[in-house]
């Protein structure tokens, strides 16, 4: 199980690519964050790893094999996409939207019986949102709303699953559940997981590998301790930020925080020294 | 984290069967015992026993005990008439259930992709060369399929189509189509062929004949058909195109799919019955407060729905005035404060 970019470039214009050069592997169980200031290009990065937009130069290989390789449907019988909380024009309950999970098993006049209700109820079970089941996706909180659709994802039984700032819109609480969940889907089920993030911390807390992107187009990625450095957020973020250790409940926990923003004076000297 | 049983088990397990299959018998038995109703009522009553021992009598031998001209109303006259009113009703509403699921949009109609003006031109052009209402359906069918064509041709970019781009295109064949309409009426002989042309616009079944139904109801049927068998799928092509895609659907290419069979279905109603607004709208909402979001159940309830409905407005159009009541007349002004009502009763809370 791995996946892997080898030489990846896209840009909405040719001339102009948001990312190029790109490559990285993440095997079984790994947690990769995808840092970067807003515009980078994170979500457009998704999309050209995941297929939805096609790579100008380069390739993803899932499990060794291409991506282009795969018909469709059993494409995303590997993957799983884990959209932004947004509600929808028709209120679906919640186990009416997870079931839709298993679209990608199901033939094109197939619907879900007494098997996809069964495997709904484990992940609902799982996420602990069962009480939510007849619940309309549109009265419950973004946080509930969020895990809905990881529980969607996690029904088509993805080997990687991707998640586009899943984090993003909620409260401290929500924020470690979330975080939680993915660490628990890598570690005990070996599911290689790529989440767009707004927060070096949640990159800190749980990701085996970065990949930073920076608004000039470069990018870095390698084990988390060696790409979030204070010199790095600072080049990347415009940030001047402090790396520290908190010693909590038996564990060292590494966070940043962001001091002061890089005077403009002082920007081009400090992007040199970072490079 | 452990799969303890929850409380939610229960209620998950326990729904489904009992409630889910009284609920599709419901959806069966409703039309039918309205359609029987509709057999009886008329200018001419005929009771219920006599118009269950005429219909026993097609399939098994029964002596017959009421008089002839009774089988002539309800054989020949109201049968077809019943017949196409549930199929009409049950075809605008799905259609109107799978477009409003298709754009994910809850306020659009069957007519959205200038089908309905393509039709009405088409029929409104065969009044005016031929002045008979023989041709009126095949006219109308084919400039609603014209229509259907144009739009999608529109809409085309390099392959594919976005929502917006189809929406756009509709708005375009409409406007040609209305305008060509508007065309037609104004050549129209004000005395005779212009009434002609707006009475059909404002759709009607008088027209109903088992003539009619013999090519209209395939057509309807095998687009509800392929409507029904994909009724699941629409909840996922109701989602943005990014989740419909990581869900392993082909969006595109099931949206054609689901088009092209809705849009014959509206075309073939047209053709059959003129323009019937209100229907293919509003009935998918209220099926929705009933059933819920869930396209399995609502396709199937909208068709029922639908089918009940646009008998009972046939029924009072017929029956409630020695004239016959155009029914874009009739869905309106009985829907409209209906719906009104439930709106204000739900708070808007359905979806």
């Amino acid at each position: 199980m791995s996946l892997i970019v080898e030489n990846g470039r896209f840009g909405h214009r040719a001339d102009q690519p948001v990312i190029n050069g790109l490559n990285l592997r993440l095997d079984r169980g790994e947690v990769m964050a995808v840092v970067g200031p807003n515009g980078a290009g994170k979500t457009t990065l998704l999309n050209a790893i995941t297929g939805m937009l096609r790579w100008q130069e380069g390739r993803t290989l899932i499990h060794g094999r291409p991506l282009t390789d795969y018909p469709a449907r059993e494409l995303w019988q590997h993957l799983g996409y884990v959209p932004q909380a947004r509600t929808n024009a028709f209120a679906y309950s919640v186990l009416d939207m997870v079931l839709l999970g298993r679209a990608a098993h199901l033939g094109t006049f197939g619907r879900p019986g007494a098997a996809e209700h069964q495997a709904a109820q484990r992940v609902l079970d799982r996420l602990e949102i069962s009480d939510l089941a007849q619940r309309s996706c549109n009265a419950i909180s973004g946080g509930e709303l969020q895990l809905v659709f990881i529980a969607r994802a996690l029904l088509a039984e993805p080997a990687i699953l991707f998640l586009d700032e899943p984090e993003s819109h909620l409260d401290f609480k929500k924020q470690l559940i979330v975080l939680d969940i993915i660490e628990r889907l890598a570690r005990e089920d070996g599911i290689i997981c790529v989440l767009n993030t707004h927060f070096p911390n949640h990159a800190l807390r749980i990701a085996d590998k970065v990949l930073m992107l920076s608004s000039d187009r470069s990018h870095r990625f390698g084990p988390t301790a060696e790409i979030l450095t204070e010199e790095a957020i600072r080049a990347c973020f415009g940030v001047n930020a402090v790396l520290s250790d908190i010693p909590a409940e038996g564990r060292i926990h590494r966070a940043i925080y962001p001091v002061s923003l890089v005077s403009p004076d002082a920007e081009p000297a400090l992007l040199r020294a970072a490079e | 984290m452990a799969s303890a049983p929850s409380r939610a088990d229960a209620r998950l397990l326990a729904r489904p069967p009992a409630l889910a299959r009284l609920r599709t018998l419901a959806f069966w038995i409703v039309p039918l015992v309205f359609g029987i109703a509709a057999l009886c009522l008329g200018r001419y009553l005929v009771p219920p026993g006599n118009v269950l021992a005429i219909l026993a009598s097609q399939v098994i031998p029964v002596e017959p005990f009421w008089p002839p001209v009774e089988e002539t109303v309800v054989l020949q006259i109201r049968l077809p008439r019943i017949l196409m009113a549930l199929a009409i009703g049950a075809g605008l509403s799905v259609s109107g259930a799978a477009f409003q699921g298709l754009f994910g949009n809850p306020l659009v109609s069957p007519h959205i992709l200038g089908v309905s003006s393509g039709a009405g031109f088409g029929a409104a052009v065969t009044i005016l060369l031929f002045r008979q209402m023989a041709f009126v359906p095949l006219g109308a069918l084919a400039f609603g399929l014209i229509a259907m064509a144009i739009a999608l041709w529109i809409s085309r970019r390099g392959g594919s189509s976005s929502l917006f781009m189809l929406i756009l295109a509709g708005v375009i064949t409409a406007a040609m189509f209305e305008a060509l309409l508007s065309l037609v009426k104004y050549l129209a002989d004000p005395n005779d062929t212009l009434p002609t042309i707006v009475y059909w616009l404002m759709g009607s079944l008088t027209g109903a004949s088992w003539g009619n139904l013999a090519w209209g109801l395939p057509l309807m049927a095998a687009g509800i058909a392929v409507l029904v068998a994909l009724r699941w799928r629409l909840n996922v092509l109701s989602l943005s195109e990014t989740e419909a895609r990581a869900l392993g659907a082909d969006p595109r290419r099931m949206r054609w799919v689901v088009i092209v069979a809705a849009t014959l279905v509206t075309a073939t109603t047209v053709s059959l019955a003129g323009i019937i607004g209100w229907v293919g709208l509003v009935i998918p909402h209220i099926a929705r407060m009933i059933v819920g979001a869930n396209h399995q159940v609502l396709i199937p309830a909208s068709l029922s729905l639908g089918a009940v409905y646009l008998l009972m407005i046939d029924t009072i159009a017929r029956t409630a005035t020695g004239a016959e009541i155009p029914l874009s007349i009739l869905t309106a002004v009985i829907g409209a404060p209906f719906f009104a009502w439930l709106l204000k009763r739900s708070k808007g809370g359905w979806t």
